[in-house]
């Protein structure tokens, strides 16, 4: 048997297969390795992502395979040896689910390597995402050769991969969020490091893809046309099951992902448990910020992560000045994925802009604009940031509040913090032309 | 039947030139659906799918059931070989056109003078295929370069805008460079060696 298997693998696509994926799939986990290096949620996320530039690669090397006695017209000569069909065909799948696992686990578990040294939260139910990522995989490869043996023309390989890249790039780029969507795509629904997917919804796809593998197995086995159509059976029986058992929503907020864990050495700076790793960087840019804004009237206390995510949570109304004692920050790479690549000055400079003014009372970009620019005359005047690339607004604002004896000074930066915290115009009220907008 | 054109028939139907003509016709319905949504980005992504659709149709026709045999009768080979790739590309070229006129759109999911570029590039470039490693296989460096094109997108290096020949928007110096090389040398290098057998 093994020496079977070993023919099959030197002499069948099995090899080419196994090099390609490989080489494919870690290319494209490489391209976006910022989104996930210290995350295993991400990893989850981008793993299974892919998945709509392996599927049709794998799907169209099953095909082949499967096709190749066809294409040979062989089929009656092997037809004719004296062992039943399935244990005739065991090498060939053997050799080729052999090729789609080696590739897509061994670059996964480069991945988890990566990872390992740095992501602080797991949530635990990173195997089974990556366990049925896998799933999916062995049953198109399935599929594949079930299809092959079925349709034998040699361009039922290239149209069928054409066909699924096309399902799954219209769908990666317009999802509908359904129940019977979230279950067959063998890519996740979006979600982030704040989110976690529902474990029936893995349960549902387990389901499915393991029907569809054995669709694809009766497929491959089949002698008849009538079992080939009886082949279908399981497919629909899963897809009926997994839809029952799905959730109707998979991606739900993970409340342990989220909880706050705060500095050792100073409790008033904190992030949220799933970027603890962030952490140690996030200290000095922060522990500065606190520091410039200890003689303002009304200053911060604490700097804190803020736990919702832009993308999936129902975006906060402006807080309007509720807790002005708190800086909550978000930083675009930080908080939607588990990057672990930022420089000091650009959290300092996110920092700056967090303490001064609230980014969700700011939706048209003049305001926003004169708001940046309060912001950054004070960061260059209490943090000492560069003045070199100040607006013109900015500047003008910097060589008003500069001159102004110190006392003063600070009350009005407190007073523009105030204004920009309650979705007024900072800009004016530094420029001491009150705080309407 | 004049005696022309039955033979004309029988090389049509020895290299599957109906079924070709219905996935022509597949990839032309594709293309105009890619109108029907709503997002630019995903009938773009539409567009470019249906030409790849397209071409992975033309390696079957590359060759007949029985090479060596056709090549010991006396016709001009190089000639038929030519025409053959220059009226598949002519005609897949004209269905996805003609998506554009029908739906008389201001603007087309893909520019023309990149589909102009995309199709005969893509067809030369299976026959390329064809002509280094057999009719058979010839579809697996073309669609494979296609999707991955479409996959990774535009790229701004040299190299990438040469390996991303298809979806640089509007065409650049080399990724228009890159595409007529590849017509040239694949549509001389198929009609000089044919198949490989």
């Amino acid at each position: 048997m093994f020496r079977i298997v070993r023919l099959e693998a030197k002499r069948s696509i099995a090899l080419p297969l196994l090099l390609v994926l490989a080489a494919l799939t870690r290319a494209f986990l490489w391209m976006d390795i910022q989104e996930w290096a210290a995350s295993w949620a991400s990893l989850v996320q981008s793993a299974r992502a892919i998945a709509w530039v392996s599927l049709p690669v794998v799907l169209a090397a099953g095909i082949w395979h499967g096709g190749r006695e066809g294409r040979n017209e062989v089929s009656e000569l092997f037809a004719a040896t004296p062992r039943p069909r399935p244990v005739r065909l065991l090498p060939a799948f053997v050799a080729i689910v052999g090729a789609v696992v080696i590739a897509e686990a061994g670059v996964v578990a480069w991945a988890a390597t990566l990872i390992a040294r740095h992501a602080t939260y797991s949530g635990g139910q990173w195997p089974l995402g990556l366990a049925v990522g896998l799933l999916a995989a062995i049953a198109v490869t399935l599929l594949g050769l079930g299809i092959g043996r079925a349709v034998a023309t040699p361009v039922a390989a290239p149209l069928a991969a054409v066909a699924l890249f096309l399902v799954l790039a219209v769908s990666a780029d317009e999802r509908p969020a359904n129940r019977l969507v979230d279950v067959v795509l063998p890519m996740l629904p979006k979600t982030d490091d704040f989110h976690r997917v529902l474990p029936s919804l893995s349960v549902s796809q387990c389901v499915w893809f393991t029907a569809l593998g054995a669709t694809g197995v009766l497929l491959t086995v089949a002698g008849t046309r009538r079992a080939r159509w009886l082949a279908l059976t399981p497919a629909v029986a899963g897809i009926a099951l997994a839809a029952l058992l799905a959730p109707s929503g998979a991606i739900v907020r993970d409340p342990q992902a989220t909880a706050l864990v705060c500095a050792r050495e100073n409790n008033r700076i904190c992030v949220t448990k799933v970027h603890t790793h962030a952490l140690p960087t996030l200290v000095a840019p922060a522990q500065k910020v606190l520091d410039a804004f200890a003689e303002v009237p009304g200053g911060p206390e604490r700097v804190e992560e803020k736990p919702e995510s832009w993308k999936l949570d129902a975006a906060a109304p402006a807080s309007h000045g509720g807790k002005r004692g708190t800086v909550r920050t978000e930083f675009p790479q930080l908080t939607q994925s588990g990057s672990i690549r930022w420089k000091p000055d650009v959290l300092l400079a996110a920092l700056a802009q967090d303490t001064m003014f609230d980014e969700a009372c700011y939706s048209e970009e003049k305001d926003f604009t004169r708001a940046t620019d309060a912001s950054d005359a004070v960061a260059a005047l209490l943090l000492r940031t560069p003045t070199d690339e100040l607006s013109p607004g900015a500047r003008e604002a910097y060589d008003t509040l500069r001159p102004l004896p110190a006392k003063e000074r600070y009350s009005r930066i407190g007073e523009g913090r105030k204004a920009g915290l309650t979705c007024g115009d900072p800009l004016a009220v530094i420029m001491g032309r009150g705080a309407g907008r | 039947m004049t005696r022309g054109s039955r033979g004309l028939m029988l090389y049509a139907r020895s290299r599957s030139i109906p079924a070709t003509l219905l996935v022509f016709l597949a990839a032309a319905c594709l293309a105009w659906t890619g109108y029907l949504t709503d997002d630019p980005a995903t009938a773009h992504r539409i567009g470019l799918i249906a030409v790849v659709l397209g071409v992975a149709a033309v390696p079957r026709t590359l060759a007949g059931p029985d090479e060596e045999l056709e090549r010991a009768t006396a016709l001009p080979w190089r000639l038929v070989r030519t025409l053959h790739l220059t009226l598949l590309a002519g005609l897949l070229l004209s269905l996805l056109a003609a998506d554009h006129l029908i739906t008389a759109r201001q603007s087309h999911t893909v520019p023309f003078d990149n589909l102009a570029q995309a199709v005969p590039a893509l067809t030369a470039s299976t026959a390329l295929s064809a002509a280094c490693f057999g009719a058979r296989t010839a579809w697996m460096p073309s669609v494979g370069w296609g999707l991955l094109m479409i996959a990774v997108g535009p790229r701004i290096s040299l190299g990438g805008q040469a390996l991303t020949w298809m979806v640089q928007e509007p065409p650049t110096v080399t990724s228009a460079t890159t595409a007529a090389l590849l017509t040239v040398v694949g549509v001389a290098a198929y009609a000089r060696r044919g198949s490989r057998l």
